[in-house]
């Protein structure tokens, strides 16, 4: 049965009005409204939910400064200095260290608590493989990813496996790709449990599969024989979803081995976990979500709040709000749209700084090492991540902006997108309960 | 170092070197076509599919407009398998040239093409998408062709014949001795491996390189290059050709293909054949133009944009594209010292056949070999590699046969692994590396709305399955694919396709981090 934190539609409009509606429902507008009610603000939050299926699970901090040099900093705080003093209008220069910190403990306690439990090394980034058979760094990755990432480290004897009818993941891929830089891959491609591997797998099916025990010990069996002069095992990132770290645990002590995910092309299983274990929780710890719902309009009213419809075509609720987090993320999250002659802000019509033509958002090679200038377009901020006017003024003194649809940062070059999310949503929820004690 | 013997060597794959290949090997005289990327690589790869009726040309080009009339009427009964005899419209609207207009019919019937004019309210009731702003509409024998499919059956109908392909492979030299070319050098590029040919006579169908290949014989051709860029929709938009009824200008053809609609082209002087990237203004440019007949582009969403060029020669000073003719240039280089060695260049898609066949007639009375051109009745005998490039073929076959384990390694475009299989026995016996840019030529794989997104993450884990790829290969397949369909999203990135390409560099940089890898 599917679990839904939605009230039933109804026609009675809700009248409550929130310290705080956050709009959007990716990873920056998860962590803004988690904060926010960690701090005791009463919060509403509304959006599509589609978005957080694309992450991959990993949560990048800053890897890559300058983007231009492809320059590799195993120390992200030490990136995030040097990124300061660059680029002094970078999100990052408007957020104070102890945010941040603060912020990655308030985010990996909450998912531990939640039974998403990941693994970082507080100082350093992390290297750890894909399905393309690559190496990529990140800040944080899932706890049943962790094994992986040591195995590569130490260049570990390792079994990789993967299943018919599994199209977009290849062991022996992965092995050659890797050759290099971790020797003795050895791969095996077996059926899933209960598959005859003559149609297609879809790894969300998969991982529900792989909830059940019987599915587990069937997948133990195949594997076994195959796994005794290795010392780790490595699956694609199908192991369970309400209970990854159980099932990966579980699959370790039938095999006597470590077991480790291996992240797979995006929409994947480590994203619907992120996306069940917020929307099963931030309702229980007080956050009024109105999912798979647009923000229609926000309207600033005479009294100083904003009034917010919401619903899918029509509106649906209407709510009050003393302030908003926009939190709506660049073009494939919905909150910038690229016309052909222009990009603007979808839900409150805000100044975007971007290029002066279209010709110049991006350059002619994909791989240009200086990235496309199109990804620093969005909306500019004042140091409380209020968005400005074109006046230079903040456009409303209660309205905030977080995560990737801020101006003036690359997340996908630099691989901070997580850390981008979630410490601007900080900064912002900061910024909000600022103004409120300064307003009373 | 291998040595090779043959009659007569074709430099250049794309539809005049396989069409020559092929009307020789139907003389009998064995070839070898050598072409240093792939089939198709340069203007039969990048154009409108267009297969001409002659009625564009019949005012500054009425030879090649005869040309073209019995041309396509040949292929038509020759090669129905790459064709779609969809007809065409020529529309003139408000403000067009009357005088242009009033004389269209007579040029037409001085050329012999047959047109017959169209009630307005007709033209627009076929064809619901044309402006409401149309003052003439003629009916013409406009019919639109795969350029790919069309050369592959060329060239599998030249192999099976006694003939060799050999792709990637690029002259570097050639022995000369009294006056007479007496070997060819040449380069396999992707294994380094270097061959020899002895041959009695070299064709030189390089197309745009056509210049630089004269140029290993020492003799100088003067080459005006013309950069045209065409836009693809998502949707079909009509189902005939539409063609603006002016002189030939920018933006004034709208070619239907399959599932989609081709709307061009451009016309810019060029000097570099590197590379080729359609620009956001040319795409403006294009849109502006025929959104006058055909409204609906102003507000149309693109795959993608290409560019190719289209090889002229005339002489330099003269650089004005449209002005030179399309007609085709048979070079005997007798003539320049050089007696066993001729280039053909210029002409059109629709002229091909005609192009190889005159070639032919004068390689063979060069090699005092008396034999005639089948290729006028002879049928193009259709291969089961080559269908797969067909719009829509794959979905029908897939449905239809639905083979257990017969997985679709593309699902926009319905791509099971049954074709890729075909598509790659196929292309062992033409020393074709597997590659997603090869598979791509032959098969639907990157051209569906997703750009090859996930098409192309499956195709490579299933070739380093069949061990065809080792070590890195698969991610430098993956970086060269991505930047070629880059060149041609990138102009018509806004809107939904721009939150595709958003994504795809968060797939591929921000997770694969394929931009960073060594």
């Amino acid at each position: 049965m599917k679990k839904t934190a939605n009230p039933a539609a109804t026609s009675h409009p809700d009248t409550n009005t929130y310290d705080l509606a956050v709009i959007g429902t990716g990873m920056a507008g998860m962590a803004a409204s988690l904060i926010a009610a960690d701090r005791g603000l009463s919060v509403a939050q509304a959006g599509l939910t589609g978005e957080i299926l694309f992450s991959s699970g990993f949560f990048d901090f800053l890897a890559i400064h300058p983007v231009r040099e492809k320059r590799y900093w195993t120390n992200p705080w030490e990136a995030v200095h040097a990124m300061i003093q660059d680029h002094p209008d970078h999100p990052y220069a408007r957020i104070s260290g102890q945010t941040m910190r603060h912020t990655w403990d308030v985010m990996l306690s909450f998912l531990e608590r939640e039974g998403l439990p990941y693994h970082r090394e507080l100082e350093e980034n992390t290297r750890m493989i894909t399905s393309q058979g690559t190496v990529k760094s990140t800040y944080c990755l899932p706890l049943t990813m962790q094994p992986g990432a040591d195995g590569l480290k130490q260049n570990l004897p390792c079994l990789i496996a993967d299943f018919h009818g599994m199209r977009e993941f290849s062991a022996v891929q992965i092995a050659e790709s890797l050759r290099s830089q971790w020797k003795g891959i050895r791969t095996l491609r077996i059926h899933f449990p209960g598959t005859d591997g003559l149609t297609e797998l879809y790894p969300e099916r998969m991982a529900r599969a792989l909830e059940l025990p019987t599915n587990r010990e069937k997948l133990a069996v195949l594997v076994k024989p195959h796994a005794k002069e290795v010392k780790l095992v490595g699956l694609p990132a199908v192991l369970g979803i309400e209970k990854s770290l159980q099932v990966t645990n579980d699959l370790s002590e039938r095999l006597g081995l470590p077991v480790f995910e291996i992240p797979t092309i995006p929409p994947s299983v480590p994203g619907i976990r992120l996306k069940e274990t917020f929307e099963r929780a931030l309702p229980q710890i007080g956050v009024r979500q109105f999912l798979q719902m647009r923000v229609l309009r926000v309207n600033p009213e005479p009294d100083g709040l904003f009034r917010l419809d919401i619903g899918s075509v029509s509106p649906e609720y209407i709510i009050k709000a003393r302030a908003v987090i926009l939190a709506t993320g660049r073009f494939f999250g919905g909150g910038l749209y690229a016309e052909r002659d222009g990009i603007r802000e979808t839900v409150m019509g805000l100044k975007v700084v971007q290029p002066a033509t279209r010709s110049e958002w991006h350059r002619d090679d994909f791989f240009d090492p200086a990235g496309h200038p199109i990804h620093h377009a969005g909306l500019e901020t004042d140091s409380l991540f209020r968005p400005l006017a074109a006046s230079g003024r903040p456009a409303y003194p209660n309205l905030f902006a977080a995560g990737s649809i801020l101006a003036h940062q690359d997340w996908i070059r630099s691989k901070s997108g997580v850390g981008l999310a979630v410490c601007s949503a900080a900064a912002a929820v900061e910024s909000c309960i600022y103004l409120k004690g300064v307003n009373k | 170092m291998t040595s090779l013997e043959t009659q007569v060597l074709i430099i250049g794959g794309g539809i005049t070197g396989t069409g020559i290949a092929r009307d020789l090997s139907l003389r009998g005289i064995s070839c070898i076509v050598v072409e240093k990327k792939d089939i198709n690589a340069g203007a039969s790869g990048s154009n409108h599919g267009l297969l001409h009726s002659g009625a564009r040309y019949v005012s500054n080009d009425p030879g090649t407009a005869t040309e073209c009339m019995e041309e396509s009427r040949i292929l038509k009964q020759v090669a129905p398998q790459c064709i779609e005899d969809t007809g065409g419209f020529f529309v003139a609207v408000k403000g067009d040239d009357e005088s242009y207009i009033a004389d269209f019919p007579a040029l037409c019937a001085a050329a012999g093409i047959e047109v017959s004019p169209v009630d307005i309210r007709d033209a627009v009731e076929t064809e619901p998408a044309l402006s409401g702003n149309i003052i003439a509409a003629y009916e013409t024998t406009d019919a639109v062709v795969d350029p790919f499919k069309l050369s592959l059956e060329n060239i599998f109908h030249a192999v099976q014949l006694g003939a060799i392909l050999m792709c990637f492979t690029r002259v570097t030299g050639f022995t000369i001795f009294n006056n007479r070319i007496q070997s060819v050098h040449l380069l396999n590029t992707q294994n380094g491996e270097t061959h020899i040919v002895k041959t009695d006579h070299v064709v030189n169908a390089a197309g745009a390189w056509a210049g630089e290949t004269a140029r290993y014989a020492g003799i100088n051709l003067p080459m005006v290059y013309s950069k045209g860029t065409l836009l693809i929709t998502c949707h079909r938009i009509t189902q005939r050709v539409i063609n603006r009824l002016r002189r030939p200008a920018d933006g004034d053809i709208l070619t239907p293909g399959g599932t989609v609609s081709i709307a061009g082209t451009t016309s810019v002087p060029t000097h570099d054949l590197g590379s080729l990237h359609p620009t956001s203004e040319e795409v403006d440019l294009i849109i502006r133009e025929a959104s006058v007949m055909l409204p609906e582009l102003k507000n149309s969403t693109f795959i993608r944009a290409f560019s190719g060029i289209r090889p002229l020669t005339g002489s330099p000073e003269n650089d004005e594209g449209r002005a030179i003719s399309r007609g085709y240039v048979l070079l005997d280089h007798a003539r320049d010292g050089i007696e066993n060695f001729v280039t053909i260049t210029g002409g059109k898609l629709t002229t091909y056949r005609l192009m190889a066949e005159k070639t032919a007639d004068l390689v063979c009375s060069r090699m005092n070999i008396s034999s005639s051109c089948q290729t006028q009745t002879l049928q193009l005998p259709a291969h089961d590699a080559c269908r797969w490039s067909e719009p829509g073929l794959s979905p029908r076959y897939w449905l239809k046969t639905r083979k257990p384990g017969d997985l679709l390694l593309c699902e926009c475009e319905m791509v099971p692994i049954s074709a890729i299989d075909c598509i790659l026995e196929s292309m062992k016996h033409h020393a074709v590396p597997p590659g997603l840019r090869s598979l791509g030529i032959r098969s639907r794989i990157g051209k569906g709305p997703c750009q090859g997104a996930y098409c192309s993450i499956r195709t490579i884990a299933y070739l380093y399955d069949k061990g065809m790829l080792k070590g890195d290969q698969g991610l430098v397949e993956m970086i060269a694919f991505l930047r070629e369909r880059w060149k041609g999203m990138q102009p018509v990135l806004w809107g939904e396709r721009l939150m595709h390409a958003e994504l795809q560099e968060a797939i591929h940089c921000g997770l694969f981090e394929t931009e960073l890898q060594k």
